[in-house]
């Protein structure tokens, strides 16, 4: 049986910057995978979004907002810049340690109170051939 | 009552599925088409309303992959698509030939997604670089010390502006290698706090390892990818099958 989409494992040595996995790691990456995407017979669709999985997509997305940018100025306001590439050495270190998505700008969450439609994603795509 | 919830399509033809429980934890099972040669994975379900619980969701999606590690292609259906019966499952999915599921499963024979996010795994170095390169930031910055809210503002509208060239550039040179190994992508547009790009790919089986080795080529420490796959199509079900169905 296949795993339930928990497993992330560093694979090979051609990078250790590449993590592989089966499958996305995170709740919502898998909501993102199947809840909005997939083939649609019209009419028999009926997902009702509700609960702490509408929180999770929404706290994912950065939106252009005065908020942002405060929270971008004071992130650019707090660096060192006489700090050299220490994260790059610590990064060496952690190896393949799973990431959490929390960066030096808090306050993401605070985007979660909007409703799902809102999110609606915009995609681009192209074909090669 | 006993609704038919329905997973995805495949190929009738092959050996016996073997699948994980399914959504509401019920046994998934290979719903053949009247003509036998396409199929519907579905599980019974009591109803007509699917809530997006958790282990719904990683259920559906594990169905659909472990599916896909038996049969080729495998379609998957939006979550939560729910049939009065089996006799419409067939009517409305199964039944409507070449132009509908069978010519679907045919274009898609041999291909599975892969999925690709790029991120910056440490915001201040990323800033930081960000300033280095940008002198109108650095003065922006220098500026915001001494003045007020409208300072602060500015700085902060420019350092989103240069952040987002800077995931542009980064989606641009991830695009340039993989692009060419694969059928087709998608990119999305908004993105979460510190990820460069999150793109999915339609890439032909036997080119996997191809596609591997090339996206490790392109991580580095300033970089994280990972990679996630082989997944059924899912961000390249663009179609709409609607056989005039009343719901």
């Amino acid at each position: 049986m296949a795993t339930n989409g928990t497993g992330v494992a560093t694979r090979g040595t051609a990078s250790n910057y590449l993590q592989r996995g089966p499958s996305p790691s995170g709740l919502a990456d898998v909501l993102d995978l199947i809840l909005d995407k997939g083939l649609v017979i019209d009419a028999y669709v009926r997902v009702s979004v509700i609960g702490i999985e509408v929180l999770t997509i929404d706290a994912r997305i950065v939106v252009a907002s005065v908020d942002t940018y405060l929270r971008f100025a004071e992130a650019v306001n707090r660096l060192d810049l006489s700090q050299t590439e220490m994260a790059g050495i610590e990064e060496l270190r952690d190896g393949g340690k799973k990431e959490e998505a929390k960066g030096a700008v808090e306050g993401v969450k605070e985007e979660a109170k909007k409703p799902v439609e809102k999110m609606k994603e915009k995609v681009t795509g192209g074909r090669s051939r | 009552v006993s609704l038919v919830y329905v997973y995805g399509a495949v190929q009738a033809k092959g050996p016996p599925l073997r699948l994980p429980p399914g959504v509401h934890g019920a046994r998934p099972v290979l719903q053949r088409s009247v003509r036998g040669d396409l199929g519907a994975i579905v599980s019974p379900v009591a109803r007509r309303t699917i809530h997006a619980r958790s282990d719904d969701v990683r259920a559906h999606e594990a169905v659909l992959r472990a599916a896909l590690e038996q049969r080729d292609p495998v379609l998957p259906l939006r979550f939560g698509t729910v049939f009065e019966n089996a006799a419409e499952v067939e009517e409305r999915l199964l039944d409507p030939g070449e132009d509908g599921l069978s010519g679907l499963l045919g274009e898609f024979r041999g291909l599975v997604e892969l999925e690709l996010r790029a991120l910056y795994p440490d915001e201040n170095e990323l800033l930081r670089e960000l300033v280095r390169s940008e002198p109108a930031l650095a003065r922006l910055r220098d500026a915001s010390r001494r003045g007020g809210y409208q300072a602060q503002l500015a700085l902060g509208e420019a350092t989103l502006d240069v952040y987002r060239r800077r995931r542009e550039a980064d989606t641009a040179r991830l695009l340039d290698s993989l692009a060419p190994l694969v059928r087709d992508w998608r990119a999305r547009e908004s993105l979460p706090q510190r990820v460069a790009a999150q793109l999915s790919f339609l890439v032909e089986r036997a080119r996997i390892g191809a596609f591997e080795r090339a996206a490790a080529r392109l991580a580095h420490p300033g970089l994280r990818l990972t990679l996630a796959g082989p997944l059924p199509p899912y961000s390249f079900m663009t179609y709409q099958l609607d056989r005039g169905a009343v719901a």
